[in-house]
């Protein structure tokens, strides 16, 4: 690899950077100037301290009282003296370098109130610096900067920055990333000393010159990550070929592969990295490198690199002329009648539980994915791109599936797979205000708005003075009681459709309302037999319902016994409800839960209409009632209601009786 | 009329499916041991499962058609909080570790419990588990059968088989032991709340009363 300057203009733009050294210039305008291009010996320091900030730092050693104190000051000068032996310095030099070198470190450890740690790349750092041969001020506040500009904060020991690399590792090249994991080799195990000292520790001298030319001028801190990055990259045939051998060995390989770089690579390494850079989703940066500071668990156990709602959203709707930047194809994960509630115009419907239940009609699906984003590539859609971006609830009762998904795509070494951040959830509150923009957004049953859709419709009929706040509190505590319970619902979740009902849903952008459940068996069919159920219709009255007094309602002689419990709705809202069995009926009382005392009378039902009660075997108290009437062999149900009843038992059983009665007294 | 309806037929139509879920340390051969099992396929080369896979089989236990889903976990600590969700609903845990890795013995203990918290069954001391020791065909041997044993037996009597995924050495007998311990925790949660045989009692009182064409069952 030769470098490709063209030397014949190489003095134009040495004059030209001479000029702008002598003015006010920044690091983007050497940047201009230079091209990345490795600088001329004569002007570096002065260069380097512009790009860094540094030239109005003065001498901070100053504030240095000259005291070697530190607990292992006698470490730190050992480091010292064997470090500088090695410079080759002239014998008289060599006496004031240590310590200068020694000042240098001391006054840093002071300064920051870090203690020395052998082995943590400063002495590898420094080497570069004073190579330089500037006073020790601008050595030290050379040193000061790189460290805060450069070097990851969090590169120790299982630090995030190690498993923001295997991410980024995991997006551009699943397979090797997937044989380290298998080889049990982390990041850290071979790039920490690269991390630490920007490659001054593993490549030669000039190679490290011209690459701290290129980074400081580029001013991106998180470029050392795409270096690592194409280093293990641009080995991977090499480390792939190494299967048979141990993990120490290919460690080591790995850990020396940068010193077989010679300064004619450096202009075309790092033009690959920022190639790379360009061709990751810029999430990472602002999402990610926060928890570099942090030391978060999630980025250590993300299943991939997570984008922002906002860089999707960026995305989608601007248009670039960059070939190579990202764009995204939205893959939205959520069960059916999520998506049916809502979703993004530009979403391609992956259905999550399909994989489950339908292996090989998810197969199918996932052609017809695959096949859907090579046309809209082809086409140069807005909602093509090379990059798939998952979507799925943000909720962990469904994003468990969702995250089978994704890791069936990672298995399968597909490229370029990231996550939505916070899932649909997310992209919902980003759109808050304009929610419009979401297609076939069904508030009633949309799962961000349907909690705030029945507080408004329960504030409709009573009119009185209601504390929204209550009822917030009140739902959200409903809720995730009722997320809890959909959880362990959702495996036994029923899906008939064949392999050719799966296509045509994923055109469904232009579904409509009716079309809600169109060959669709009900989602939470609530025990294991499967029932045609297909007609059930979630019945959801907006009419007014009659208002009683609960402790007076209950006086009526009528009824043979109540039950408290709460009314479990399909799509997993949970009332507090009262359940009363009179002689020839089953009453459902719903409490409004900012009048003490007060109910809604939600629905009679004629006891001779129950045709089925069910109880889940996981959850006793979880008691569905299933109306209808005999079709052939089968029950055709036309409705349904499911309690949480914490007296189940008994109550199943005042049911049945009644029934019984019923019955006898017909006969 | 009506009862008649959720009686016999539908029952035999009834679809079983059991949820198993196996845990272990890393490379201790979860995935190996589905493999065997349920393709008959083994290989030599060790590969990190990605997040969480699985595999569904068909088998016959007590004449009974049951679909077995096989949840094979990542053992690497990094996908862990990921693998959890996945806990919830299972009929049964297979519990692995390679009988010539102490460490992944030892391990045993904190699979177990972490399961038992993330999973919550209604009774933990009734959760049916299952203990493979695998790689019986490698030596040498770390963790003697006895040592395994004891442990299952301090366990509330733990069934425990040797197996070997490379050769399929007991990996029939061990899944048939999972199947049945996994339908027998389904069907006895079921009896639970079963308690209401008004179904059945109904059904009779459907026959005796309409011989009829009202009920067309």
């Amino acid at each position: 690899m030769a470098s490709l300057d063209d030397d014949s203009h190489s003095s134009d733009w040495i004059l030209e950077l001479e000029n702008a050294i002598l003015e006010e210039c920044s690091a983007a305008d050497i940047y201009c100037i230079c091209k990345g291009k490795a600088l001329p010996e004569t002007l570096r320091s002065e260069i380097w301290q512009i790009c860094l900030d540094v030239r109005d730092k003065g001498n901070q050693l100053d504030q240095f009282n000259e005291v070697y104190d530190l607990p292992n000051q006698n470490v730190l000068r050992e480091d010292c003296t064997s470090f500088v032996a090695k410079l080759g310095n002239d014998e008289e030099d060599r006496l004031s370098v240590t310590s200068d070198v020694e000042s240098i470190l001391t006054f840093y450890c002071k300064s920051r109130n870090i203690p020395y740690v052998r082995e943590n790349g400063w002495m590898e750092l420094l080497a570069p610096i004073l190579t330089l041969k500037v006073p020790r001020s601008t050595t030290y506040n050379l040193f000061e900067a790189i460290r805060d500009t450069y070097i990851p904060q969090s590169c120790h020991s299982n630090g995030n920055a190690f498993h923001i690399l295997r991410l980024l590792l995991l997006y551009h090249d699943p397979e090797l990333c997937s044989f380290l994991d298998t080889k049990r080799i982390i990041p850290e195990q071979y790039c920490l000393s690269w991390f630490q000292s920007l490659f001054a520790a593993t490549c030669n001298l000039e190679v490290v010159m011209n690459m701290w030319d290129n980074y400081f001028q580029q001013s991106d801190p998180f470029f050392i990550f795409f270096l690592s990055l194409i280093m293990v990259v641009n080995a991977r045939d090499q480390i792939i070929s190494m299967k048979d051998e141990s993990r120490e060995k290919i460690i080591t390989c790995l850990t020396n592969m940068p010193c077989g770089l010679e300064a004619d690579d450096v202009s075309d390494f790092c033009t690959l990295a920022q190639y790379y850079a360009l061709k990751t989703p810029v999430s990472f940066r602002n999402d990610l490198v926060q928890s570099i500071y942090s030391d978060s668990a999630s980025v250590s156990q993300a299943l991939c690199l997570p984008v922002s709602v906002h860089e999707l959203v960026e995305n989608t709707t601007q248009e670039t002329s960059n070939v190579d930047a990202v764009r995204f194809f939205l893959v939205d994960c959520r069960p059916i009648e999520h998506y049916n509630a809502g979703h993004s115009p530009n979403a391609f419907h992956l259905d999550c539980n399909l994989m489950l239940q339908e292996p090989s009609a998810f197969a199918t699906a996932v052609q017809g994915l695959l096949s859907a984003q090579r046309q809209a590539l082809a086409h140069k859609s807005n909602a093509g791109g090379e990059h798939l971006c998952f979507l799925g609830s943000g909720r962990n009762e469904e994003d468990q599936f969702t995250h089978m998904v994704v890791a069936s795509f990672l298995q399968k070494h597909t490229q370029y797979v990231s996550l939505l951040s916070g899932g649909y959830i997310a992209l919902h509150n980003y759109f808050a205000d304009n929610l419009d923009v979401l297609h076939d957004h069904q508030p009633r049953s949309c799962i961000v708005c349907a909690p705030k859709y029945a507080m408004k419709s329960s504030q409709e009929p009573s009119k009185s003075v209601q504390s929204n706040d209550l009822f917030g509190k009140i739902s959200a505590a409903m809720k995730s009681k009722s997320a809890e319970v959909k959880g362990k619902l959702i495996d036994y979740i029923v899906n008939p459709n064949g392999v050719g009902s799966v296509q045509e849903r994923h055109v469904s952008s232009s579904d409509k309302i009716g079309k809600r459940y169109r060959n669709v068996a009900p989602v939470f069919s609530i025990d294991d037999d499967h029932d045609n159920m297909a007609n059930v219709e979630q019945i959801d009255s907006d009419e007014k319902q009659e208002l009683v007094q609960i402790q007076a309602y209950l006086k009526n002689p009528e009824i043979v016994e109540h039950f408290p419990c709460q009314e479990v709705k399909l799509n997993g809202f949970m009332y507090k409800s009262h359940l009363i069995v009179t002689k020839a009926e089953l009453i459902v009382l719903r409490e409004i839960p900012d009048m003490k005392g007060s109910a809604e009378l939600i629905v009679k039902r004629p006891l001779s209409a129950i045709v089925k009660i069910t109880a889940r075997k996981r959850h006793p108290e979880l008691i569905t009632f299933k109306y209808g009437v005999p079709d052939g062999e089968n029950l055709k149900i036309s409705d349904m209601d499911r309690f949480l009843i914490p007296n189940a038992d008994k109550a199943t059983k005042v049911v049945s009786d009644q029934i019984l009665m019923q019955l006898k007294a017909k006969e | 009329m009506i009862f008649c309806l959720s009686g016999r037929k539908m029952a035999s139509r009834k679809k079983t499916l059991l949820k198993v879920i196996i845990l272990g340390d890393s490379s201790v051969g979860k995935t190996s041991l589905m493999n065997q099992y349920v393709n008959r396929k083994f290989s030599n080369q060790y590969k990190a499962t990605i997040g969480a896979d699985f595999l569904t089989k068909e088998l016959t236990v007590d004449d009974r058609t049951v679909t077995m889903q096989i949840w094979d976990t990542a053992g690497q600590e990094r996908f862990q909080s990921l693998g959890v969700a996945f806990y919830r609903g299972a009929d049964c845990c297979v519990l692995v570790f390679d009988v010539t890795a102490p460490n992944t013995f030892k391990s045993l203990d904190s699979w177990r419990d972490e399961f038992l918290i993330q999973a919550s069954p209604r009774e933990p001391e009734n959760f049916p588990f299952v203990l493979l020791g695998n790689k019986f065909d490698l030596e040498p041997r770390a963790i003697s059968s006895k040592r395994a044993q004891q442990w299952c037996q301090s366990k509330n009597n733990i069934p425990y088989f040797e197996t070997s995924a490379k050769d399929g050495l007991n990996v029939e007998q061990a899944f048939m032991t999972i199947a049945k311990n996994a339908l027998a925790q389904q069907n006895s949660a079921v009896d639970l709340y079963n308690e209401f045989p008004d179904q059945i009692k109904l059904t009779n009182t459907q026959k005796s009363n309409s011989n009829g064409d009202s009920c067309a069952c």
